[in-house]
């Protein structure tokens, strides 16, 4: 008896299926959708909803269907398999943007760049952006990725730690190290700087600008360009020596080397370490964690009186975020998305909302922009518009990865600098080698030519 | 009833199992085995044959090796380390040598309850220097310059052993437990009669007679831990500098990180060769007879 009635409950529940089936809400919508799908993260999803309701006002015809996830790519990824992405798209988890464009999967977006601006009278969609952000979009000068945030790294500081004992921004990386020991001498069990030591790779903001102001712009081009020996040059052994130094004299709260970023930032916080690397998300990633009196300056990583690269420089990135896929429904309507996201007033709601700035002119106009985010500005001001960004992370993940392992294992004094310098270069010859490795150069001021 | 609709009916019963397995099982380590000779990125369906490029290139990537140095390191460790502690917890329970034994069988049992993932992060906050619980227990006891515990790479590999240990210890006893009692009691009335102690006992009776299900645990645990994944993804994400990476965090850094389909397939399917001659192993071991009481 019993066996029977589990047998028409199964049946029962066979036929339910049928009629109860999840419905997809775009198909409910009717053919006349824009589907946008973007990485959830520390910036919500709220200024993602404001643009589509943009979308919806400039177009009323047409809905806009948006979604996030912090697993985007991953979840969007059997839909590119099948032919049928979304309409404009934003992931970062996993995702390789150039792979990507080299597999015929991103729309050029030429002609949406040269279209008038959303809003703007006969200003042109290109000529919104702020000097030499679109570049890191471009494929032999053809644009495929707009940028979604102008980041920008380099220190963090505690202001009114600083304030409290008269601490004061150092220029020169001397000045810093003198910094550094004041504040150990202090003590108080107060580190001078803590990092995200499970993640290298934030570590690799300091080491990026001792090597951009140690060997200038044309060392960074080299090493982004893979040129033979440019990964082994004097100016690399050097700045993973200043790296270690910080070590070596017991300026890193002990224990750093495992925190995860979120600890460490937290520990920062905390007040245990005075200074931080990280870039300008970090007001916005912390923001549940922050007192209320808590006030974060940033500074550029300081620079050597006789370096190539200026003092002030700072590192600066509008990398690559959305694109519109080749095979999508509607991609005339996805570039349409992205010329209205990417607005002026649309940027204004952007940085109202997150915190963050994007590279885009007169964004920050009329807006109330936060004091950490307002000190990153000024930084860049300071600097006399010298700002830099690396590309190797992106365009080479392999010597990404092993740029974090390296990095990792040179703070923790498993290896030398020298031996760094030429883990590094024997990776960059390993993709000169490699066939599949799609390869990138990069010349100085700001004309950075992708080739094959 | 014949022959013939002996088998049919058979037939009729084995069907959806096996259409099940052939779809979910079979087809897929098919592809598998064909995409593991080709070039691809995973995003679009261009396959770009390679003859034995992939295998020729894995042989000479220094990171494979290291992720497979590292994988047997950590198969060998735990399958050395587990039975051990498990036959120790096991017979401490059953025969009685210490008190509260029931208490222990659960308390061991407990990790299994968890899911690896939630283990690995409950671990991950015990291993933190500054807040985690292991330092901040040490520092009682006046230590005062402790080690980062994931963050440098002899402790960190120390750090993985020592929570698959963790995880799988009490599973184990609880096997071992089941055996030991169906071992009859005469055996050790017998034992006492004749004058052993509680250590001739377990060294002539216990220990034969567990023999082969340990032998098939230590199988189980080769076969687990060339697997071993969740647990080093999120302590230490392979690192540092890769000291804790394993085939399958390699893989999958491969694959869903890199781009490289094919190549992380090739990976995969050598990792397979190498499980699946364990699981031959296994079977081999089990095919003798065992012990009937």
């Amino acid at each position: 008896m019993r066996s029977k009635v589990a047998f028409i409950l199964l049946v029962v529940l066979y036929i339910c299926s049928f009629f109860f089936r999840g419905s997809d809400p775009k198909v409910e919508l009717g053919d006349r959708v824009v589907e946008g799908v973007f990485f959830q993260g520390g910036y919500g999803m709220q200024w993602v909803y404001d643009s589509a309701a943009e979308f919806e006002r400039a177009h009323p015809d047409i809905t806009a269907y948006v979604w996030g996830n912090p697993r985007a790519w991953d979840q969007t990824r059997p839909r590119f398999l099948s032919g049928n992405p979304p309409d404009v798209f934003w992931g970062i988890h996993n995702i390789n943007f150039w792979v990507n464009l080299n597999d015929g999967l991103v729309s050029n977006l030429d002609s949406l760049m040269e279209s008038p601006a959303y809003g703007q009278e006969g200003v042109k969609f290109k000529d919104t952006f702020y000097e030499g952000t679109l570049e890191e979009g471009q494929f032999e000068g053809r644009q495929y990725f707009l940028p979604i945030t102008y980041a920008i790294s380099g220190i963090w500081y505690n202001k009114r730690m600083f304030d409290d004992h008269g601490w004061t921004e150092p220029q020169t990386w001397d000045e810093f190290l003198a910094l550094c020991e004041t504040i150990k001498q202090t003590g108080g069990g107060v580190a001078p700087l803590t990092h995200q030591g499970k993640y290298p790779s934030y570590f690799g903001m300091i080491w990026r600008s001792l090597v951009y102001k140690l060997g200038g712009e044309q060392l960074m081009c080299d090493m982004d360009s893979l040129v033979p020996g440019a990964w082994n040059r004097p100016e690399i052994i050097e700045a993973g020596r200043l790296s270690r130094q910080l070590y070596e004299r017991d300026y890193i709260l002990p224990g750093t080397s495992s925190f995860s970023h979120t600890e460490a930032q937290m520990i920062w916080i905390q007040e245990k370490a005075a200074m931080i690397p990280c870039g300008t998300w970090l007001e916005s990633e912390m923001k549940n964690a922050l007192p209320d009196d808590f006030e974060m300056r940033i500074m550029p990583v300081p620079g050597f009186r006789d370096g190539k690269g200026g003092i002030a420089a700072i590192e600066a990135s509008a990398g690559p975020a959305f694109w519109v896929p080749v095979d999508a429904a509607h991609p005339d309507w996805g570039k349409e998305y992205l010329r209205i996201l990417l607005s002026k007033r649309m940027a204004a709601n952007f940085l109202g909302t997150v915190g963050s700035v994007q590279p885009i002119k007169g964004s920050t106009e009329g807006v109330d922009v936060p004091p950490a985010t307002q000190s990153a500005l000024d930084k860049i001001a300071a600097a006399d518009g010298e700002t830099f960004a690396f590309r190797f992370s992106g365009w080479y993940l392999e010597l990404e990865n092993e740029f974090r392992n390296a990095l990792g294992a040179l703070l923790n004094d498993d290896i030398t600098p020298e031996r760094f310098a030429e883990r590094m270069e024997n990776m960059a010859q390993r993709l000169r080698d490699d066939p599949d490795t799609i390869r990138f150069s990069r010349k100085p001021k700001g004309d950075g030519v992708a080739t094959l | 009833m014949n022959i013939q609709t002996n088998w049919r009916v058979a037939l009729l019963f084995i069907l959806p199992a096996l259409l099940f397995y052939v779809t979910f099982l079979v087809i897929p380590y098919a592809l598998a085995f064909g995409v593991s000779f080709v070039k691809w990125r995973g995003v679009t369906l261009n396959m770009e044959f390679n003859g034995l490029g992939n295998f020729a290139k894995m042989i000479g990537d220094p990171f494979f090796w290291k992720s497979l140095y590292n994988t047997v390191f950590f198969t060998i460790l735990t399958g050395l380390i587990v039975p051990c502690m498990a036959l120790y917890f096991a017979v401490s329970v059953t025969r009685k040598l210490v008190t509260g034994a029931r208490f222990f069988r659960i308390t061991f049992f407990f990790p299994n309850l968890i899911s690896q993932v939630a283990i690995a992060v409950l671990w991950w906050f015990a291993l933190n220097p500054e807040f985690g619980i292991l330092s901040n227990f040490l520092r009682l006891f006046g230590f005062a310059d402790l080690p980062s515990w994931l963050g440098e790479p002899g402790w960190a590999r120390a750090a993985i052993v020592a929570v698959k240990v963790w995880a799988a210890v009490g599973f184990y006893m609880v096997l071992y437990v089941s055996a030991i009692e169906g071992i009859p009691e005469d055996y050790y009335d017998a034992c006492k009669i004749d004058g052993a102690g509680e250590w001739q006992s377990f060294r002539h009776v216990t220990f034969p007679l567990l023999s082969e299900m340990m032998k098939v645990t230590v199988v189980f645990l080769l076969l687990n831990g060339f697997g071993t994944f969740d647990v080093v993804r999120i302590m230490t994400d392979g690192g540092p500098d890769r000291a804790t990476e394993t085939l399958a965090t390699y893989i999958y850094e491969n694959a869903f990180e890199l781009g490289k389909f094919g190549y992380a397939t090739t990976i995969a399917m050598t990792l397979f060769l190498i499980t699946f001659s364990l699981a031959m192993l296994s079977l081999w071991i089990q095919r003798r007879d065992s012990v009937e009481y």
